[in-house]
């Protein structure tokens, strides 16, 4: 797991322990709001605990999306997330 | 053929409030009917001529909040909430009320002013990302509405002074007139940060006092009163009809009678110096009770500690209720909690309700020099003991705003 990950894993687990009892469910894979399919795997956040999800890896990271052409809309999964955040996107 | 709606009876049967002077009512009761004040030194980042106020101490939203609500919130959204919960565990409601009303001034202006300086220092970009959801006014009630599952009428009212008198007088309606069973009318404020005092005090609205004289400083009808002193705080009633109160062997703290609300249309600041307005506005009130005002056995004033309302309000009393004026008994409680702001109408109904339950008019503090224009039995120092069947609770505010609830007792 990258030092990203890391990060967006422990942030995630902030904003919601619950999903902290599950580590493993927090894949890059792992959609933010809802699946596309069925076997994609979901963490279920609702719109104001992604919101806060950025603000922390916004601090995080010292990035600031609104200063980047990313919008947070186009962030679908934890690994765009990672990627937006560490500036490989 | 015309149809008349049976008017349901409104009833008092649940209490929340966070205050300067304590966080239940007893608390505050106790500091009310002793007539000693709760108001402190501020602690401000920079001084300003004001330097007293009535601070809710020790509140610690964690208490009644989840983390994540708490991370959201700003202050003035987490005051109502805790008032709120406390009200409904109060009445002991087991179902989520019909609908919610809430008076404030400024909502979350404070939030505003933090959000404007991060904007102006570090760029837009650099603001709280959910810094708009804890400063919009109607955010307070959208929380406690969600909280409880309120999906009736949620209403936020800005009266400014007047707000939650007024929101009584809708939540009394929505009562009486079958909208809903069981409502909750709260007020709440949050205004003891820099740049709200600081543009009170630009307008010479508040008082100058030294720290050292924190409890003398509000001072209604006295000849030294020299302005309001600020408050922050929120409280909340239950208001249900009574059939539903009987059903649930509910407290039943008083009964709303009648409410009425007006404007001077004169001023953005000022009150109609002959009163003659917010006279009209304690007459429809009791009209509206189906009542005279000879039947009021005691006026909660509004009493800001400013020159100029104690002085129209005596005029509007002296008007409202003609010779009974000298008879009828008053008290100013922001000599003791201050002044509240959009919160004031429903904390010092709180007082109000307490009054006819303990049969005591409590005190105007440190009213110890009447001023000569203000020449009515405002309870001074000390408080009585006395029958207390029918109340008013008058409240204005900036904008010519004036509302007055009647209140009888259980």
């Amino acid at each position: 797991m990258t030092e990203a990950m890391n990060v967006v894993t422990r942030a995630i687990m902030g904003i919601r322990p619950d999903l902290g009892e599950y580590p493993a469910a927090i894949s890059r894979d792992a959609a933010i709001f809802y699946a596309a399919d069925p076997d994609q795997p979901v963490l279920g956040l609702d719109s104001m605990e992604a919101l806060e999800l950025i603000a922390v890896l916004e601090q995080e990271f010292g990035v600031r999306l609104a200063d980047t052409s990313i919008r947070i809309a186009d962030l679908h999964t934890v690994g765009d997330v990672v990627d937006a955040m560490s500036g490989t996107r | 053929m015309i149809f008349t709606a049976a008017r349901n009876r409104v009833l008092v049967t649940g209490i929340g409030v966070e205050s300067c002077a304590g966080g239940t009512p007893d608390e505050l009761w106790a500091a009310l009917s002793a007539g000693r004040p709760a108001i402190s030194p501020l602690e401000l980042e920079e001084p300003l001529p004001c330097r007293v106020g009535g601070v809710v101490k020790d509140f610690d939203p964690r208490d009644h909040m989840s983390a994540q609500q708490v991370r959201r919130t700003s202050r003035f959204q987490q005051l109502l909430f805790a008032a709120a919960a406390k009200a409904r565990a109060d009445a002991g409601l087991r179902t989520p009320p019909g609908a919610l009303y809430v008076g404030t001034g400024g909502g979350g202006l404070d939030e505003t002013a933090r959000l404007v300086t991060v904007l102006r220092r570090d760029g837009w970009s650099r603001m709280n990302r959910l810094g708009l959801l804890r400063l919009l006014p109607n955010q307070a009630a959208g929380l406690v509405a969600q909280e409880l599952g309120v999906t009736g009428p949620v209403l936020t009212l800005s009266t400014a002074c007047a707000s939650s008198t007024d929101a009584i007088g809708a939540g009394m309606r929505a009562v009486r007139d079958g909208t809903a069973d069981v409502v909750l009318v709260g007020g709440v404020e949050s205004w003891l940060d820099l740049p709200c005092l600081a543009s009170f005090s630009l307008l010479d609205a508040l008082s100058q006092r030294p720290a050292a004289e924190a409890a003398s400083a509000s001072r209604p009808f006295d000849r030294d009163r020299d302005g309001m002193v600020p408050a922050e705080g929120a409280a909340v009633l239950v208001l249900e009809s009574e059939r539903s109160a009987l059903r649930r062997g509910a407290t039943v703290y008083g009964e709303v009678l009648g409410a009425a609300s007006t404007c001077d249309a004169h001023h953005p600041l000022a009150p109609r110096a002959d009163g003659s307005v917010a006279a009209r506005t304690i007459e429809l009130a009791c009209a509206d009770a189906g009542l005279d005002t000879a039947a009021v056995d005691l006026v909660s004033a509004h009493g800001t500690s400013t020159p100029l309302n104690d002085l129209a309000e005596t005029e509007a009393i002296k008007l409202a209720f003609g010779p009974h004026a000298r008879r009828v008994a008053i008290t100013a409680p922001k000599s003791v909690i201050g002044h509240s702001c959009g919160a004031c109408g429903v904390l010092e109904s709180v007082g109000v309700l307490l009054a006819m339950r303990e049969k005591y008019v409590p005190p105007t503090a440190n009213l110890e020099n009447p001023d000569p224009g203000c020449d009515l039995d405002y309870t001074p120092v000390v408080g009585r003991p006395a029958a207390i069947n029918v109340a008013v609770k008058q409240n204005f505010g900036f904008g010519g705003q004036n509302s007055a609830v009647v209140f009888g007792s259980a």
